[in-house]
């Protein structure tokens, strides 16, 4: 062991937190160089020194600042607005919500899908002419049974 | 012990140490609103607190106002405590980081002394006392800690985290977040050196 090994594993030693192969290692080479003990020494008075120096006090009205502080923090808290919402939320949402009612009801009125303002005069004219659509397919499907079955149907079969 | 009777002697300040509960119950007590639980882990500590937030001002006043946003960051955040670390540990580590936030916003890191040229503590009632009155105990304590301030900061808080708040050296690792090995190191180093500190002042004297 060098000065340098042994410098390093001082707190070890004095905390006892070495193994025996070191501890036996560390204590040869401090019989050998007894000029090391005083420092060894000195480390452990510095050491307990520390460990029974009287801690610093805190003021005498730190608990009571401490306690006034938390107050005003909980004071500071600003009160939930309305149903547990802030205000500025509470607004957003109730105009979101009447959005969604105000569209939904638009979208979903029986006028909006199938037609739109018509005057009755359109309306009338639709209706022939869906008439005469539906009688010019009638005359079809007749022609298209004649070619299948090479005989003449008519209305009465 | 049922958690009733736990609740019962938290408000209890002067219970024997064998039933002090320990710091993970009450900080458990407090996350369940016993307030009384609060206020225990506040006096156990704000004076260790105090000392080591100390070593990084050197101010009482600034270190005081650490401590207590530490302690006031204990009463808003306590949920954010999980009980995988000890408490020391997590109180230990707000305040290191409040004091730390605190250097860097202020940029007046040890401008003052808490200790005179003498060593001793710079209050008025150690003012007031003589050398004569002093024992030769508290004089050499008094220069230790001035010694303790003239060393690197880095050693500084590994000693006072490891000698005067007696914290293990795990948790020291994990309150200043290097290595254990590395903390080991400093902690001797720091050591190495005030000892010389006071070896040369008694040789002066």
């Amino acid at each position: 062991m060098n000065y340098n090994k042994f410098e390093d594993q001082i707190s070890d030693w004095i905390e006892n937190s070495m193994d025996i192969k070191q501890r036996k290692e560390f204590e040869k080479f401090l019989s050998e160089n007894p000029e090391y003990l005083s420092k060894v020494e000195s480390i452990k008075d510095v050491m307990n020194m520390m460990k029974d120096a009287p801690s610093l006090k805190t003021s005498e009205d730190f608990t009571k600042r401490l306690n006034e502080k938390i107050a005003s923090l909980k004071s500071e808290k600003k009160p939930m607005g309305i149903l547990g919402f802030s205000k500025r939320n509470f607004a957003f949402l109730t105009l979101s919500v009447l959005g969604i009612l105000l569209l939904s009801g638009y979208l979903l009125q029986p006028s909006f899908s199938s037609y739109s303002i018509v005057d009755e005069e359109t309306i009338d004219n639709n209706i022939d002419k869906e008439e005469i659509d539906k009688e010019s397919n009638e005359i079809n499907d007749i022609d298209i049974l004649n070619d299948v079955n090479g005989s003449f149907v008519t209305d009465k079969d | 012990m049922s958690q009733n009777l736990q609740i019962q002697l938290t408000g209890s300040l002067t219970m024997k140490d064998d039933f002090k509960l320990s710091d993970e119950k009450l900080i458990a007590l407090f996350q369940s609103g016993d307030i009384n639980a609060y206020n225990e882990l506040v006096e156990r500590y704000k004076e260790r607190l105090f000392n080591f937030v100390l070593r990084y001002f050197n101010n009482k006043e600034q270190a005081e106002d650490v401590v207590q946003d530490t302690l006031i960051k204990l009463y808003t955040h306590a949920s954010y405590y999980k009980n995988v670390a000890k408490f020391s540990t997590w109180i230990f580590t707000i305040a290191k980081n409040n004091a730390l936030t605190e250097l860097r916003k202020n940029k007046r890191k040890r401008t003052e002394s808490l200790w005179t040229e003498d060593g001793n503590p710079l209050d008025i009632n150690s003012k007031e006392q003589s050398l004569d009155q002093k024992t030769h105990n508290e004089f050499a304590i008094n220069q230790l800690n001035k010694f303790l301030d003239e060393i690197p900061e880095n050693f500084r808080m590994a000693v006072v985290l490891r000698d005067f708040q007696e914290l293990s050296y795990d948790e020291i690792s994990k309150i200043l977040e290097i290595p254990i090995g590395t903390i080991k190191s400093r902690i001797n180093r720091g050591r190495i050196q005030l000892a010389e500190k006071m070896k040369h002042f008694k040789e002066q004297k």
